[in-house]
């Protein structure tokens, strides 16, 4: 199931991380959250981004 | 997980800092322009503010257990949080350093209105650490 884990530390930041979410899925359905809360101060995809990302251009290409 | 985002928290709305503040059992006083700090009570304004700004606000959140106050001040679209952390004052015990835990609490009230008017399920989880973690899903998935 995907789902959006959210992290408040105690220092008043966010961290949010997308289990489950390929590509840009995963930006579209965390946008809500960022755009409510505030300024996104680091942005990093995963290794797994960029093979679900790759993946889905292989399969497009056939 | 396909990608970790890290956000700085604003302060936007009026009505979840008025929640993160029930949160934290403190008292969102509306429409108070003064709050108190360490120049309500000896009349000296550190070098870096003018006369006009400090002390002045739109709204004040009081403290139980501290002697300083916060002053709540909109900026543009944002409310910046003002508040003297020196010790005596009391506020940086409750509300953490730099005002972190009030800000946890404004973001945590945040989020959890904003999931759940998307339709999300939202479940609550404190950590040892402090920290609090959202888990926001939906019974078929998103």
């Amino acid at each position: 199931m995907k789902a959006i884990r959210l992290t408040f530390d105690v220092n008043g930041e966010l961290m949010i991380e997308m289990p489950g979410f390929a590509g840009k899925a995963c930006h579209e359905a965390s946008q809500f959250i960022e755009k409510a809360l505030g300024e996104v101060a680091i942005k990093k995809p995963t290794a797994q981004y960029y093979q679900r990302e790759a993946s889905e251009r292989l399969k497009q290409s056939h | 997980m396909s990608h970790i985002t890290e956000i700085k928290i604003k302060v936007t709305d009026l009505g979840v800092l008025k929640a993160a503040c029930k949160r934290m059992n403190l008292v969102f006083s509306e429409g108070q322009k003064n709050y108190v700090w360490y120049g309500s009570s000896t009349g000296r304004i550190p070098e870096d503010m003018t006369l006009e700004s400090p002390g002045v606000c739109d709204h004040a959140i009081i403290v139980p257990g501290a002697t300083y106050e916060v002053g709540v001040r909109k900026h543009e679209k944002e409310y910046q949080l003002l508040w003297d952390h020196w010790q005596g004052g009391g506020l940086e015990k409750i509300l953490g350093e730099n005002a972190g835990l009030l800000m946890q609490a404004y973001g945590i009230e945040k989020a959890k209105r904003e999931a759940r008017r998307k339709g999300y399920l939202v479940q609550e989880i404190k950590q040892d650490s402090g920290a609090v973690v959202l888990n926001l899903s939906t019974a078929g998935g998103v």
